[in-house]
């Protein structure tokens, strides 16, 4: 996303300072990671290498939210999608943020259907921006959902010429992958810098045409549009 | 298979076999001149005996021709033997013990046939039960008529002729009570007689199936016919029949009793006629492998038959596909075979392929057949040696192209992983310190943050190298072989290079072979640095006509070519250019590899 402003500063959080643990199994981008959120406002009391230490960790240290890498020890495959399964099983309160270099629709979808609340999926690049990963941390924390805007894109991009998305405007496609991203109207009213009853109209318009029925929770209608684009 | 001592075998069978044929036909021809003397003389019904005596003799030369099937020859003549002494009986021998001998003989036609209808074609001791109602017949046959004999006098019904009766103890009370119970016993024998004869009718199955009903079925006929036989004399006793009525029993009886060896006349016959068939579809299927396993399927009814062929120590099925465990398999033909299996060696001549038939155990069901067809085989597989060679050419040359396109695949997900597990995970930590940098505000925090990631991007840097070199040795492409060889120690500890004068001139070889020779030398001083962990040494030369490598190491041996696994596939990538590659890693000696590359590319590569 290059149209971001500025970081405005690291925006002090609201109330008490977020707590995240980290798990990768990658010792230096984990030690990097722990010291950008740090720098961030983030507090960072520990980072792990594997799964059981991050179940450990987790159990001690209570944060609100878990950063886990999707790849670990042992088999290197999906042992990041598995311990946010596990952990959610066992501390449904805390949110937990897939890390991943791969822009892999499957592992969103699994994850999802089996915890529809405070549960993310971010691409490792969004190190780089570093005001959009507090955002996402924040959002999984108060139990909302944050996708990968790259995630989303693709899915879009493979449904793009189905007639019914065809029929969308340029800006209904926008907020239908803000929607899908897990942001709230107020988020894509911030986003696209819009008052947000005009964001609310076009998301009314978007699920009217895509014949989807609007919720007024957030994680529903984030489910029902991904499962829109995900349809075969 | 010791070819020497089969054949002695043989000639001594062939020898012996000379000599109770001689025996039989004479046993056959001397019991003939009573028959025909009665039949002359006395009553043309006893042409029917005759008539069955001759199709006996027939049944049991035919059959003598199997050497499996020889015992039931022996039982078949001895009983058309029999029948000829039966008809001593008659008035037409009213000298001496005649008529004694011939009333002996009455049944032992019986005794001796049972044994075979119950069993032909199969062959070999008959099951306990069987031998059981084998004893019964053979009880009632024999047994109880010595007993009714040695307590008969022909004073008993006023005779007076000239005919003498030799007995033991003439007793009519106990002569009645014998015959009563030869009576009982030919009841209870020929029910019990009866039901194995249906029951086999009943689960013919197979190749078989034909043959078995023919002979259950003249087991009936026999059955019957004794029956009645034994029957009538009492129903005229007991006022149940006339004697006019009887009559016409009795000629059933010899109706009957001739039918049984007829259809045992068929059934041999067809045999014999089917075995030149077999040869002949055999023909058909000659110096094509896969159509000779089809022709021994169809031939033995048996779909689960599977013939393979020892090539080149390995053993291969028809299409040249390399079959499982081949060791055990040829361990199994030598010594016997699994339950419910049947596992053949084929001697199929000089110029022919070592094949193995492995097939249910129910062919053995008809074990001549099974010689015939197999021996039929032998012979249309003498010339299918190349074609064999060839299958098993192809099919490795399919199998290892499989191989190495699978190892392509891994080696690029490997390197997948290095890229996103290695270099991608420095590069990103390079992206977190600049954020990092871009949070500072102090300048000094700035400075700070980016001299790590200068520190970061080198080592990303120094990952990516690393990587690449993994891929194509950066040494192997600007110096050669030999350069890159050299450069081996530097990347790996223990391990002393000596490079030949072929190699050490720096002299360029074909890429293929440099890359392969590299590839090859750097997997196995990997592997023995990994398992074996002791110094390793590598030396290579080559001359005009090929290359060779030799890695050795002081390890602890054991390492082998499986037909996975990374040994195969370097043994792909040397055969893919017309190489050897030979592991020699005895258990507690060290492994040592030797690589053979042609320099000149065979195989029209």
């Amino acid at each position: 996303m290059s149209g971001q402003p500025a970081p405005s500063a690291p925006s002090a959080p609201k109330g008490t300072a977020l707590r995240a643990v980290l798990a990768d199994d990658s010792v230096i981008f984990r030690q990097g990671l722990a010291l950008l959120l740090e720098a961030a406002g983030v507090a960072v009391p520990i980072t792990v290498g594997d799964v059981p230490a991050l179940l450990q960790a987790v159990q001690t240290h209570e944060p609100d939210v878990a950063v886990v890498d999707v790849r670990m020890p042992p088999t290197h495959t999906d042992e990041g999608i598995q311990a946010a399964l596990a952990l959610k099983r066992h501390h449904p309160g805390i949110g937990v943020v897939v890390l991943s270099t791969y822009v892999e629709p499957r592992w969103v979808t699994t994850l999802l259907d089996a915890e529809p609340t405070g549960v993310g999926y971010l691409l490792k690049d969004r190190v780089d921006d570093i005001v959009g990963l507090l955002e996402a941390l924040r959002r999984v924390a108060a139990g909302g959902i944050a996708l990968d805007p790259e995630v989303v894109a693709t899915l879009l991009a493979a449904r793009r010429h189905t007639s019914s998305l065809e029929r969308l405007t340029d800006r209904e496609r926008e907020i239908l992958a803000l929607v899908a991203q897990g942001r709230s109207n107020a988020g894509i009213a911030e986003a696209l810098f819009l008052s947000v009853k005009t964001v609310e109209a076009h998301v009314a318009a978007v699920f009217r045409s895509l014949d989807l029925h609007e919720d007024a929770a957030d994680n529903r209608r984030v489910k029902a549009a991904l499962a829109y684009l995900q349809a075969q | 298979m010791n070819g020497q001592e089969h054949t002695d075998a043989v000639r001594r069978t062939a020898t012996g076999r000379g000599a109770a044929a001689a025996l039989g036909a004479t046993a056959v021809l001397i019991a003939l001149a009573p028959t025909a003397w009665v039949a002359l003389v006395e009553s043309p019904v006893v042409l029917a005996s005759l008539a069955a005596q001759l199709v006996l003799a027939v049944v049991g030369a035919l059959l003598w021709v199997d050497p499996e099937h020889r015992r039931h020859a022996v039982l078949v003549l001895c009983a058309s033997a029999s029948i000829g002494l039966s008809n001593l009986n008659s008035d037409a021998f009213d000298s001496g013990y005649w008529i004694e001998v011939g009333w002996l003989s009455t049944w032992l036609a019986a005794g001796f046939l049972v044994p075979v209808l119950l069993q032909y074609p199969a062959t070999g001791p008959l099951d306990r039960r069987l031998r059981w109602l084998t004893a019964l017949v053979w009880l009632w046959a024999l047994g109880l008529r010595l007993v009714v004999a040695a307590t008969w006098d022909h004073s008993f019904a006023g005779y007076t002729g000239p005919a003498r009766w030799f007995s033991l103890h003439p007793s009519l009370v106990a002569n009645r009570t014998a015959e009563f119970a030869s009576v009982a016993l030919v009841a209870v024998t020929a029910v019990w007689f009866t039901a194995v004869c249906v029951r086999r009718w009943r689960t013919a199955a197979g190749p078989v199936r034909g043959t078995v009903r023919l002979v259950a079925g003249a087991g009936l006929l026999l059955a019957l016919g004794v029956v009645l036989r034994t029957v009538a004399p009492y129903a005229v006793r007991f006022d149940l029949l006339d004697v006019d009525q009887v009559a016409v029993l009795e000629g059933a009886h010899n109706v009957l009793v001739a039918a049984a060896p007829l259809a045992l006349l068929v059934a041999a016959v067809r045999a014999a006629a089917q075995r030149s068939a077999v040869l002949e579809r055999m023909l058909g299927a000659a110096g094509d492998p896969v159509a000779v396993e089809e022709s021994l399927r169809r031939e033995l009814d048996d779909p689960t038959l599977r013939l393979t062929f020892t090539v080149g120590g390995q053993q291969v099925d028809t299409e040249g596909r390399p079959v499982g465990d081949a060791a055990s398999d040829e361990e199994t033909a030598g010594v016997g075979s699994p339950p419910g299996r049947l596992v053949r060696v084929l001697t199929t001549g000089e110029a022919g392929p070592p094949a193995v038939v492995d097939a249910d155990a129910q062919v053995l069901l008809d074990p001549a057949r099974l010689r015939v067809v197999l021996a039929a085989a032998s012979v249309v597989l003498a010339n299918t040696q190349l074609t064999v060679q060839r299958a098993a050419h192809v099919a490795e040359l399919q199998a290892s192209r499989t191989r190495i396109v699978e190892a392509g695949v891994a080696q690029r997900r490997a390197l997948e992983r290095d890229l996103h597990d290695g270099a991608q995970q420095h590069l990103l930590t390079v992206a977190t310190t600049l954020s990092r940098a871009g949070l500072a505000s102090e300048p000094q925090e700035v400075r700070r943050a980016l001299d790590e990631a200068r520190d970061q991007l080198s080592s990303a840097m120094a990952e990516l190298r690393r990587l690449a070199r993994g891929i194509h040795p950066v040494a192997l492409s600007q110096g050669g072989l030999g350069v890159a060889l050299e450069s081996l120690p530097r990347n790996h500890e223990g391990v002393t290079v000596r490079l030949g004068p072929g190699l050490s001139s720096g002299r360029r070889l074909d890429p293929a072979i440099e890359s392969t020779t590299y590839f090859v030398v750097a997997e196995c001083v990997t592997n023995a640095r990994r398992y074996a962990g002791t110094p390793v040494t590598v030396d290579a030369d080559c001359d005009g006509e090929e290359l060779v490598a030799v890695v050795a190491d002081t390890g602890p041996g054991g390492a082998s070519i499986g037909t996975r696994g990374g040994l195969r596939g370097l043994l792909d990538r040397t055969q893919a250019l017309g190489g050897t590659l030979v592991v020699d890693s005895p258990p507690g000696a060290g492994t040592t590899v030797r690589l053979r590359l042609p320099l000149t590319s065979g195989d029209g590569r």
